[in-house]
Parts: C-alpha cells; structure tokens; sequence
C-alpha cells in the first residue's frame, strides 16, 4: 500500500465518522476502566442500541484517556454544530442519563413510551430514567472544559488521545496519521530527518534529555549490517503512566515514531520494550502491529517503498533498572537485565552489540507531529534549552489529579494550583515530587520554577519520564524519603556496591533518624553516603536513588533534625 | 596512536585501549576487585574510578577508552576519599575475619583495606548471605566473603563456556548460584576451578588448602602440567614440602590464569601410597635368583581381571644395584642370542625430552637397534 | 600444531574435526570460546555430540569413519564455488590441477548418501570455513577475507587411512591459502605432555632426533660421529603394534617400557598381554604398579613429574622448563639416571669400552645441552633461554627467537604438495553379529589409562567409575536402562561395565573411554588394520555388540 492509498482510506473514515450527528466517546484507558469504564461503555452502547435509532444519529467511540482521571470514568459527547460536553465520574445511570439526554427517541420508541404495559420499575431502566426526565441531575456531571485544568494544557504528544479509537488504524488515518512518515519516505533522506529532530530541539523524555536528534544522527553514522530501533515503554516510576497512557490510546503514533526513527537510522527492525504490568497497553500494541503490518505500514518495502522495517513486542519481567537502555538491552537479549558501564553507548554498540537507538515511549510519540508541523513550530513551544511539551501524571493532594500535557517553562505554581486546583481544603502544600523515585522534592519556595530539565537539576530534583505527586503538610519528609529509598533498595540490581549496599546503609540510616536513636552526626552521615551513592553508582538507578533523600535534607532538614534524640553529653555538660 | 597523559606521564596508545589497559601497561596501578585482563569489563566495583581533566566525574578507567589527548589522574584526595567511601561499603557487607582467613594475603579488599586505612566498616555491618557450601571435594563456596564482583560468572561464561553460575536475585540480595541454588555436580560446572582462581576474596577456596597455612608461608614453584599436550603452566604453593593448591599463573601465554580439573586438582597423585618406591623383582625370578624361599608362579589370571591387584603378591623390593644388574645381564644375553632387533623400547610421552633423548640413545647406541617406538599412536 | 594455542582466540573461523577438545584439551577449548564470545563461527564434524557443540554454529554428525567424504564434498565445493584461494594456489603449490579432478567425483550429494550430513550444512561449512566467515563482530585481521584453524586430534589419526585424513586437513587448508599466517593453519592436538618432544627426541622408529631419517646414511653417520661410536643401526624399527606381533612370532624377545601402560593403552588387549607374557624379559620403569608392570620381570621405580626437572614440548612445538616440586618419592630414580645407569651396566655386560663417563651426566641440563647439538630444531635453545615462556621450534640458532607460526611465506618442502586422497572406509565395519560401531577417546575428568586421575581423590569422586555411551534407541533393542550392567563384545573380546544411555552419540555408534581397567576399552579395538605410513591402529572404529546380562 502506497500513501495514496492511506490518503483514500483517511478520507473514506473520515465521511464514515463525518455522518453522525453525535459521536459519544468513552474513555477506556487503564485509569478510567480500574473506576468502572467498563461498565460504562457497555451501557453506553446497549442503551444506544435499544434507542434503535437511525444509524446516523450516533457512535459510541471507545477512547482513550480525557486527561483528568481523578473524575473518571470519562464520557465525552460531540453534538454536530455543538460545543463537546465533559461528564466526568460516569457510571451505568449516569451513562444512560447521557443516552437520554442527547439522542432522540426513535419513532419505535415513541411509540413504547406510549404503551403503559411497559411497567419501567427498575433504576436501569432505560425507559424509566426516559420517563422520570432525570436531565437536571446530569448537569452535575458536567465538566467545563474551558476549566484551566485543560485550559492550560499544550497537546502534542495526547493530541489524539481521548479523540481516536486506539484499536481501529483508520481512526489514526483519519487524524491525519502517518502521513508524517508518508512525508519522510517521500521526500526526506535519512540525514533530512536526523536533522529536522535535531532542529526541533526534541529531548528524551525517559528523564536524561539526551537531544534526540543527536542520538539518530550518531546512529546513522553507524556503518552496521544490522541496526535497531527500541522503543522504551518499561515505565517504572510509582504514580507514573504517561507512556503507558500513550501506548494504550494512541499506539500508532508511537509505532510512527518509531519507524521514522527506523529510516533516519538505518535500522531494520526494531522492538517495543513494555512492562508486564501494561497488559492493555501491551495488547493495544500488538494490535497496532498487526493492524499496521496488514496495511504494509511495516513489514518489507513500507508504504510501497524500498524500505523495510518490522517491529516486535517484548515483555519486561517487572524490574525498574529495566528501563535502564543498556539494563533494558539485556534484557530483550534474554539476559540477566543488569546495566553495563558505558561507553560504549548503544549508538555504536547496543541490541547484539549491533548500533541502537532506544528512545522513551514519549519522546517516540513527539516525532510524527514534528515532521508535520515542522521543526520551527516544535521550537516555538518551550523555553530556551527544553522545547515543546511534556507529559505529566499529577498526583497526590491535588483537587485535580490525571494526565497532563504542558509547554516547558510552565511553573509547578501554575500546574499545582490552576491546572491542579490547589490542595483539598484544610491542608497545606507542603512539596512537588518529580521524577520518581530518582527525584527530588521541590518546596513551596521554588514553586514559581520554571520546568525544564536544567532547572529541576539545579533544584536536586530531575524531570524524571514525568511523575509528579504532590505531597501537602500530612507527609512527614523523612517517612517521605524512606518510601522512596526502600523502593530503590528492591529494585536496585545488585551490580555495583554503592547502590547495592549504598541503598541498604541509606535505609539503615533513615530507620536509625525515624526511630529517634541518631544523633546530629548522623545527619551529615547520611548527606555524605547519598553523596558517595551518587557520584559513584554505575547507572541511573543507584545515581539518582539518592535524591529523594538529598532533596529532602537540603529542604526540609527542620523535619530530620525534629527526630534527632538530644546527645547525653550535651545534657550533662548543662 | 593516541597521545594521553597519566598521572603526569605521557603515554602513547593503540586506539581502543583502555584507560586501565594503558596504566596497567605502564605499571601505574589502579586499585580494582572486578578487573580481570581476561574477561569482559563489569564495572561494579567503582574502585577504578580516575578524573579525567575536563569532565565533572570521575569515571571508571576498566572501561573508558582512551581518546586523544586525555588528561588523566589516577591519585587525587577526591579519588582517595571515593575509594575509602566504597571499600567502607564493601566491608559493611564482608566480614574482616581477616585473622583467621585464608586468603589473608592474597585477598584484594585486605588488600585495599590496608592502603586505605580501613580497619571496619563504619556502616552497620550487614551480611547479605552466610551460605556455606562445601558440596564438592575441589572448592568451596562461602558466601559471607563474596563482593558480587562476578569475576566467577564471567570467567565461567567468557572463558570455560559452561556457565554453571549466575548472580540470582537482585539487590542487596543477589548473589552467585547454580540453577536454583542446587549442588554443583548437577550443575553443568566442569571443576575447573577458574572462578577460584579469578576470586578476590576468600568466597572460593581450594578444599585442599583447608588448615595448611597462611598465604605468606607457602612457598611457590612454577612448573608444567604433565598431563595433556597442551602444556599449561601450573604454580604450586607448598607448605612444608606439601602441596595445598595449584593455580595458572597470570597472563602466561599458554594458559594465563586458566587450567583445567586435571590441572588444578588432579596432583595428589603424586603422594597416593601406591607409589613405587623401591625397584621389584618378580617373585619367579626372585625364586630363581634366591632372593626368596618361596617358588612362585605367574597365575593365569590376567591382572585386569583381578579387582585390586597388590603387587607385592607379585614382587619382592629390593636394591638398585640387584635390579639393574639384573636387567642388564638378561639383556645381554637376549642381544648375544638374538641380536639388538630382539629388543623393544618403548619411551613415554609423559618423560622430558632429556630422558626420551637419553632412551633412544641407549637403545640405538647402547643395544643397537631402531625398534623404539613412544604412544604418540595410542 | 602449525601455529599457536593463543592464536585460537583470534580466528574468523575455527574447524574442529576428530577432537573432543573440551575434554581432552580443555585449556584450548577455552581459547575456542574466547573466539565464540568474539563472533568466531565453530564448525564441528564428529559422530558424538561434543561438549563444544554448544557453542557451534555448525555441527556436522557424521557416521564413524565417513568424515573423509565430508572433506572431500567441502573441498569439491570450494572449487565449485570459486572459494579456492586461487593466487596462494598459484604461487605456494604445486599438484593442483590434478588434485582437483581427483575430487570431482566427491559431491556434497554423495557425501551426504555416506555420511548422512544434510548437503547444505556441507556447504555452510565450505563456505564458512574457506571464506572465514564470521557470525558476528570485527575480525583482528583486515584480510580480503577471514582467517580460519583446523583443530584436530585422535579421532582423525587413529584410523586405518590416519595419513590420508591428515594430508586431505593440509589440503583443504592449502586449498583455501589458510595456512601460514596467523589464527590458520592445521593444528593437531596433542594428548600426552609431551608427547611432542618424544617425536622431536627421536623416539620413534624411522628418525633420530630432529626428525632427520634413520635410513638417510649422511645423517646416521653424522649423529654416529657425534655420539662417538662406530655405527648406528640404518633400518627402520617396529612400532609398538607391530612389536608385539614380533613378540608372538618369537623375532623380539625382550621390551623396556618407560612409563607407558600397553595392557591398557594398545588395541586388542587379550592379544598385547598374550604377547608380554611370553617375553623373556619385560621391564617396567613406571611411577605406579600399572596392568603392565603386573606381567614384569623387573619393575623399576621413577620419580613423577612433579618431582624432575627437565624440559618438555607441547603441542604448539613449546619447549618448556619443568621444576621439582615434591621430592623424589621413596627410593625412586629420575628416568635419566635409570637409563644412565643401566646403560653404563649393560656396556659392563657386553664388555664394550667407552669414554669414562659417556653415559653419565650430571643434571638434565647436560643431557640437553648434547639433545640440542644434534637436534637442528632445537639447535637454538639452552635452559637460560628457555626460562619463562620457553620457545617454539624450529629455533636453529641461538638468535632465532622460535617459530610461532610454521609454513609463513614458504613450505618446508618449498611448494605445497596436493596429495590426492581416495576416500576409503573403516576396516572393519559393523555386521549382523557386531551391529554397533564404538568408538574410544577420554573423559574430562581422567587421563590416557588412569593411573594417576583414578589415584585423584577429587578427580575419582567426580567420575568414579566406568560407563558405555549408548544411544536410546540402541539400548532399547537390548531392553537397557540408564545404569544397567551391559556387556560389550567384538571379535577381540569382551567386557562389562554401565550404560549410560546419552543423546551425545547416534544410533548405531557407542563411546567407550579407555581409562578404566575394570571395563579396558582396548580389549575390544582391533589391531589387524594400521594406517600403513603412520601405524596407528584404529581406535576409533571397530564393531561391537551389547548384550543385557540380565536378559
């Protein structure tokens, strides 16, 4: 299939979705199903089916994440000619309130109305909710979506999320998908692409900010039989699914950037590396794959040209160092996922010792829209050093907490209290945690910093792949630290003694200072091991463990040293 | 060829060359635990770090290659103190039986211990593991002095090719197994006993070395494997004209580090008591000779068929000159009566070239014939 | 071997065929790996899974005694292909053009019908061999293309066309330009310390040291003159085999053995102990009572090699320094001194006037100083330059620094000869009444007749006791299980011993190592059919039968 082809099949989805007179999209990404979407959308289409209206009238699209999980399930109505409605927290009454609501009887069902045998008792009951005119109570449903929760958002990445059925390609073509890589087949030589990345200013958004750009032209330069391409989906961070909710509700846009990636290489296969624990995301991929393999999107000779790319699923087996690239390389090799020191760096000897490029699942999903809006427009967005967007789960104490996209150089303050809508009454904001458990924790001080990773480095905290939990005045920051060191302890490989015993000897300090028994020595015992660990640990994982810890200490020391017992000696010396 | 300087000292080196390789080269030392010139680099330990001028962080030298006017240092205070920082972590987590300890001398983390000035860890002490596994006759495993440097794992994978071991687990955790955990001789372990060899510490010890000494009393004699062709060099280390154990010796051309199960353990041979000690006439012609009273016959039975022959049944001891005068006037008389042709040496493939050259000398020039022949065809 | 053991590490490409060589040389299996772990492709022909064999790219189960044709389809091949190293043929060979009609006829097809090895995996290994492929990784050397070994061992030379096997290895090396430079070449291995020095020394029937001929008079006299006497016998000797032939026939009347074991080593071993008892004089000079010293008339005791000093050669042609370790056990003598001794006894015997002290010496190092002078190839060495690594023959002078790599630029006989080689089958081939073929080699854990591994406390506890390698299906037609007594006979003879039923050898073939003297392997092996240059019996192929005891 050629991109013509793709155009007609874009153009022919496009008139099928064009002909509804209301389209009623469903979230059914992970967050929204664990609160009951499930149920939600199946209500949605029995109640649909049994208005039997004409098949105009409307569609009930299974989609992906709307943005503010916290509210979920989230059910999205498009009227024709008409603003879109949120309604959040939808469950089965609710979804059938919604049926209720924006369609129109059918002349069938006018007629049932009619017939008083119908005895409508149940509280399901389609025809009881019909007749009970429960309209009013939906309004409080309703979402506005001129809220700055969305209202302060820059969609690049989510573009299509919530928007698209992630199962059906055509719904992806008809949203102008793949038409970035018909672009880069037809008229770009893999340097033009390598350059338009880096032009972009495009970073990788696993947390390091690597320019991507810059890591496709050292592949490219790679004189090897064989290249790869790894999309890195093994997101590990507590509280952290943004790759996630990108592979769950638009999986070809990261299968576009990952092939994109694959001409700008060199690279003739490639593999999508997803935790286990994703099992939608997992089977929303594998879909895709097929789906795009049928449409000789992959596979030999894409798009009808002489290039041939393929890409495959692996399954991490559940360990955060995982995510590691060279841990994560390991790991697709059917090896023990440990990292190896670099260089050399899988540029120039990763997958098989073959060149690789490994980007995060996110920074894959930035390309498409770069190569069809250009270089200079992904530019335009973000600050200085970090342009364009990022994702974030927000989470904690905030009023409102999901997934959010915001240009760089927006500050905490701005996503903590307009887009977040501040901490619940009655409590008080106390720190912003990015990055995971490799991050640090920022204070209220340093609210009105501007995201980008230089900026949150200088803070001893990192961008991280995106996590950002909110912590109010409930969380004492010791207890804080020790969550997050304990985590690094588990997951830490073993290889390399400072993150192995470092972390260990961390804890025991910690548990030491929680439990009363330490001194003020300790302290400055515990800030040089961190120090020791993060200087001297082997990857990422042991280097950055620290940094809850570090972060905390340099902020919030009053709440260490409050723990402290008082020294003997000081006492009798009074 | 790249210039770099190290430690103040140019150096000059082949692309692709390793910091550590370049120093090591040039006889500055690194200190290191999971180092070894023979196996992939790991990069675990962090003790190799070095500052190379121009960049924020020390890096670990095993695995930097050099570039092009590199600068670096290997001695610093900032270095020293990372060094001190990571062995004080290495001892939280392995004990300083260093008094009692038979690898006490030998060991690299007393070793570094002692150049650092560590004399405990300042952490709390913790040991991961205490396993003691002593489920063969040729090492034995004592996990409580392992430091997951993974030297045994490589070494058994990269050089052996039998992977018998993995670290297992993760963390603080993980430590060196055979398939779930299970006894070495079901493991597809060949007994070779490189990873004893590449072991830093004492976590892989000789089981014949139990109790025989400190390391620093041993004496060391250098000598060939006699058994197959290959002709590996062995180190002996003795303690009062005994044998505790045998090792390679590094970076030798033939074998390095490396030996096999035969080579490494397959010694004591030497000591079994069967050993001849004395030269043997047979009992028939000790009878005939009067060295015994008793008459005595070859019995029929082949000596293969007798379970456990014992060749004094068959043989009386006796002096030297009685057995070499013996031989030579029988032989004598063979090549009086039928000619040198009549007799057959046959020289060893497992003697030095001196003796062979001195066996068919006397066979050619002393008895006067070509029939000597060796087991190069068997 | 033509080069050295560290080159292995290094190879694009390394040809292993007649070797377990993880077993019986387990220190260059380890220089095998390296070159794995590096990318090098492995190709292995051998009837019996090998350890190796999971490492191997190419894995090519040959019935017993069909290799021949294997070698020759990959050699048919090669020119076929146009894989030839055409101008190293030109300029470094000679007997070419008929050498390759000679191979015409060997097709993979037909070697495929003999030997039952898939016609493509024939052709990989032509490929890959010629062309020193790689499976992945950058090759050391920036050759046109890569360079490939020959590994081989006993199970090329113990057989009844071992010269020609060997010649048809030198020919497939010549063929390809893969030999004389550095990881190529066709490397026997060789299974006794030293073995090699033997041969150099003159330990064999046809030359005296440095292999110059016994029957070419300019030497004979040459060494005569320097060993001051008159003359030196100018026919050649009797190979052991042949020997204990003589022995029946009455012609040899008396053996001195050093340090060898022929009830256990020597094929068809009713026949060798049938032989020795009927010598007038059989002398053992031996560290251990062996099955052999049992049937002596005088044995007489030698010190280990743990105890002597001396030099030894392994098999890259290392002359090597040994050191005592242990001292001499009881009353035991250092060979040299036995032979010495004895030499100078037996001259008093015959009333033969020498130079005062012509036999004796005062160290080893006097005995080498006199090897060295008449030995051209080690010509170049004394023990001060032999210290540390030693040094690998020829070194003619005492300026050479040893020859790592033989034939470099130009054979020893000036052109490369193409010997042409007929493909002939295993003497004796199995039949109704002995349906299996055996075959013999070593276990990793003993060696050569196990006098001294069997007397290894670890050694013995790994491997304590005898077994037969029997495929399933073999021993299903004799109701066998794993660990059953089995009994196993040829037309020599017979023995007992386990079965260990084992995928690592087909069906129809059973492996038997030869170091255990409750279950003598060599009772069985056949001694009529030797190759008839070298000599060497047949160890690894004659018929046998099993039989269940308990049926």
């Amino acid at each position: 299939m050629d991109s013509t082809h793709l155009e007609a099949l874009a153009q022919e989805e496009r008139d099928r979705q064009g002909k509804y007179k209301r389209r009623i999209f469903c979230c059914t990404s992970t967050a929204c199903l664990s609160a009951g979407a499930a149920i939600t959308h199946n209500t949605l289409d029995q109640a649909l089916a049994q208005c039997q209206c004409d098949e105009e009238e409307a569609e009930i699209v299974p989609t992906g994440c709307m943005g503010l999980c916290s509210q979920g399930p989230l059910v999205r109505v498009e009227i024709q000619n008409h603003a879109p409605l949120l309604y959040g927290n939808v469950s089965a009454d609710v979804a059938q309130q919604i049926v209720t609501e924006h369609i129109p009887l059918s002349a069938n069902e006018e007629d049932a109305l009619d017939d008083d045998s119908i005895d409508a008792t149940t509280p399901h009951d389609f025809m009881h909710l019909r007749a009970s005119g429960a309209k009013k109570s939906l309004e409080r449903f309703i979402i506005p979506l001129d809220s700055p929760f969305f209202a302060k958002q820059v969609r690049v990445v989510l573009t299509e999320t919530g928007q698209i059925n992630p199962e059906k390609l055509d719904d992806y073509l008809a949203h102008d998908g793949y038409q970035a890589l018909a672009h880069v087949l037809a008229e770009m030589s893999p340097e033009d692409v390598c350059e338009e990345i880096l032009n972009s200013g495009l970073r990788g958004r696993g947390g390091a900010g690597f320019p991507t750009g810059l890591k496709w032209k050292l592949a490219n330069q790679e004189l090897a039989s064989e290249k790869y391409v790894i999309v890195n989906g093994d997101e590990g961070d507590p509280g952290a699914y943004m790759d996630r909710t990108v592979m769950e509700d638009d999986p070809h846009r990261v299968l576009e950037g990952m092939i994109i990636c694959a001409y700008a290489t060199g690279a003739t296969s490639g593999y999508l590396y997803i935790r286990g624990e994703y099992p939608i995301a997992i089977r929303r991929i594998r879909r895709a794959i097929q789906a795009a393999r049928r449409r000789g999107i992959l596979g030999k000779s894409v798009l009808g040209t002489e290039f041939s790319f393929d890409a495959e699923i692996r399954i991490g087996a559940g360990a955060f160092v995982c995510g590691e690239e060279t841990a994560l390389i390991h790991s697709i090799e059917g090896q023990r996922g440990i990292p190896r020191i670099r260089p050399p760096y899988p540029t120039a000897a990763g997958l098989r010792d073959r060149p690789t490029v490994i980007n995060n699942v996110e920074t894959m999903a930035n390309v498409p829209s770069i190569i069809n809006k250009g270089a200079a427009w992904f530019a335009s967005i973000g600050t200085d050093k970090s342009k364009g967007t990022k994702v974030f789960a927000l989470a904690g104490q905030l009023r409102n907490t999901g997934l959010i996209e915001v240009p760089m150089g927006i500050t905490l303050q701005e996503i903590v209290y307009e887009i977040g809508g501040g901490v619940p009454e009655g409590r008080e904001f106390k720190a912003a945690q990015t990055g995971g458990p490799s991050g640090g924790c920022i204070p209220k001080a340093h609210l009105d910093t501007p995201i980008d990773y230089e900026s949150l480095r200088q803070l001893g905290s990192i961008m991280g792949s995106g996590g950002l939990v909110i912590i109010d005045d409930s969380t004492l920051m010791p207890d804080f630290a020790r969550f997050f060191i304990d985590f690094c302890v588990d997951e830490s490989c073993g290889k390399c003694v400072p993150c192995r015993v470092g972390t260990v000897q961390i804890r025991e300090q910690l548990d030491k200072i929680i439990g009363g028994n330490a001194g003020p020595e300790d302290l400055d015992r515990l800030e040089n091991l961190c120090n020791v660990v993060k200087k001297t640990s082997l990857c990422g994982l042991g280097q950055s463990a620290p940094n809850p810890v570090l972060s905390t200490l340099k902020y919030f020391r009053d709440e260490y040293e409050a723990l402290l017992k008082v020294k003997t000696a000081d006492v009798t010396n009074n | 060829m790249l210039n770099i300087v190290i430690d103040g000292q140019p150096i000059e080196v082949q692309p692709g060359t390793t910091i550590m390789e370049a120093s090591r080269a040039n006889g500055i030392d690194i200190p290191y635990l999971c180092y070894h010139p023979d196996l992939s680099i790991s990069g675990g330990c962090r003790l190799c770090m070095v500052e190379i001028e121009g960049r924020a962080d020390p890096v670990p030298s095993c695995g930097q290659a050099c570039q092009d006017k590199m600068v670096i240092h290997t001695q610093s205070k900032q270095l020293s103190q990372l060094r001190r920082e990571i062995i004080d972590l290495f001892l939280a987590d392995h004990p300083l039986d260093c008094v009692i300890c038979e690898k006490a001398g030998s060991c690299l983390l007393q070793k570094y211990a002692y150049e650092y000035g560590l004399t405990k860890t300042s952490h709390k002490f913790n040991v991961s593991r205490s396993l003691y596994q002593d489920d063969n006759p040729f090492f034995v495993r004592d996990h409580k002095y392992c430091i997951l440097c993974s030297r045994c794992v490589r070494a058994c994978s990269e050089i052996v090719g039998a992977d018998a071991i993995e670290i297992v687990g993760r963390g603080f955790e993980s430590h060196v197994a055979t398939p779930f955990d299970g006894p070495m001789i079901d493991s597809t372990c060949v007994f070779c006993g490189s990873c004893v060899q590449v072991c830093p510490t004492a976590a892989l010890m000789p089981v014949s070395r139990a109790g025989k000494g400190r390391e620093w009393e041993m004496e060391r004699i250098e000598t060939i494997c006699g058994y197959c062709g290959v002709g590996c060099k062995i180190e002996y280390a003795l303690k009062d004209g005994e044998i505790c154990y045998a090792q390679g010796v590094s970076e030798q051309s033939v074998n390095g580090d490396f030996l096999c199960t035969k080579g490494r353990y397959g010694w004591d041979f030497a000591t079994n008591p069967d050993r001849l000690a004395n030269p043997m006439i047979r009992r028939d012609i000790a009878y005939q000779l009067g060295l015994t009273d008793e008459p005595w016959e070859l019995p029929e039975i082949s000596p293969l068929k007798v379970r456990q022959p014992k060749i004094g049944d068959s043989f009386i001891e006796t002096d030297w000159d009685t057995a070499l005068n013996l031989v030579a006037e029988r032989m004598k008389d063979i090549v009086q009566t039928h000619g040198p042709n009549a007799v057959m040496g046959l020289a060893s493939a497992r003697c030095t070239n001196e003796e062979n050259y001195l066996f068919q000398k006397f066979i050619r020039a002393g008895i006067g014939t070509n029939n000597v022949d060796h087991c190069a065809r068997l | 071997m033509t080069n050295s053991i560290h080159e292995i590490r290094d190879a694009d490409c390394i040809f292993i065929t007649g070797s377990n060589t993880a077993e019986s040389h387990p220190v260059i299996s380890y220089e095998v790996i390296r070159a794995v772990r590096r990318g090098a492709h492995v190709i292995i022909i051998d009837p019996r899974r090998i350890p190796l064999v999971e490492h191997a790219t190419l894995f090519l189960q040959i019935k017993p005694g069909t290799d021949i044709y294997v070698f020759l389809a990959i050699m048919h091949t090669i020119i076929r292909e146009g894989w030839a190293d055409e101008a190293f043929i030109v300029e470094r060979t000679e007997g070419y053009a008929d050498f390759k009609v000679d191979l015409e006829r060997y097709t993979p097809e037909y070697a495929s019908l003999v030997s039952g090895v898939p016609v493509e995996q024939i052709e990989a290994a032509a490929r890959i061999y010629a062309l020193g492929g790689r499976k992945s990784g950058q090759s050391c050397y920036d050759d046109s293309h890569g360079h490939s070994m020959i590994l081989y061992a006993m199970g090329i030379t113990q057989r009844s066309n071992g010269t020609d096997m060997v010649m048809t290895l030198a020919n497939l090396a010549m063929l390809c330009g893969q030999i004389g430079k550095p990881s190529t070449g066709v490397n026997p291995l060789r299974g006794q310390s030293n073995v090699q020095g033997a041969c150099d020394v003159g330990c064999l029937v046809d030359v005296f040291p440095g292999y110059q001929r016994v029957t070419n008079a300019t030497s004979r006299n040459a060494l005569a003159q320097a060993w001051g006497v008159e003359t030196l016998p100018g026919e050649v000797g009797l190979t052991i085999v042949e020997a204990m032939r003589a022995v029946s026939d009455g012609s040899v009347r008396a053996v001195y053995v050093m340090g060898e074991n022929p009830m256990m080593s020597d094929p068809n071993t009713n026949h060798v102990e049938q032989a020795l008892r009927g010598l007038d004089l059989l002398i053992v000079q031996d560290i251990f009572p062996s099955e052999t010293a049992h049937l002596a008339h005088v044995i007489l005791p030698a010190v280990s090699s743990l105890e002597k000093d001396g030099t030894i050669t392994n098999t890259e042609r290392r002359v090597q320094v040994i050191q005592p370790v242990l001292p001499a056990q009881g009353n035991a003598w250092t060979d040299w001194q036995i032979i010495s001794e004895l030499a100078i006894r037996f001259d008093k015997q015959t009333g033969r006037e020498r130079n005062q002290g012509y036999w004796q010496y005062n160290s080893a190092k006097a005995i080498f100083e006199e090897l060295s002078g008449v030995t051209p190839i080690y010509g170049g060495m004394n023990y001060s330059r032999l210290s540390g690594e030693g040094l690998q023959w020829p070194c003619p002078d005492a300026e050479h620094p040893g020859t790592p790599i033989l034939h470099v630029g130009k054979f020893s006989r000036g052109l490369g000869k193409f010997n042409p080689v007929v493909a002939h089958d295993p003497a004796e081939q199995p039949d109704e009444e002995y349906p299996l073929i055996l075959t013999t080699g070593r276990v990793l854990y003993h060696y050569h007749t196990g006098t001294m591994t069997r007397r290894s406390e670890p050694l013995a506890w790994r491997e304590p006791r005898g077994y037969i390698e029997i495929n399933a299906e073999d021993a299903a037609h004799v109701n066998l299980k794993d660990g059953h007594a089995v009994v196993v006979t040829s037309r020599r003879g017979s023995i007992r011993t386990r079965a260990k039923i084992s995928e690592n050898v087909p069906a129809g073939t059973v492996f038997l190592a030869f170091h255990w003297r409750e279950a003598p392997a060599n009772m069985l092996t056949q001694d009529f059919a030797l190759d008839p240059i070298a000599k060497i019996p047949e160890y690894k192929v004659c018929a046998v039968r099993l039989d269940n005891p308990r049926a």
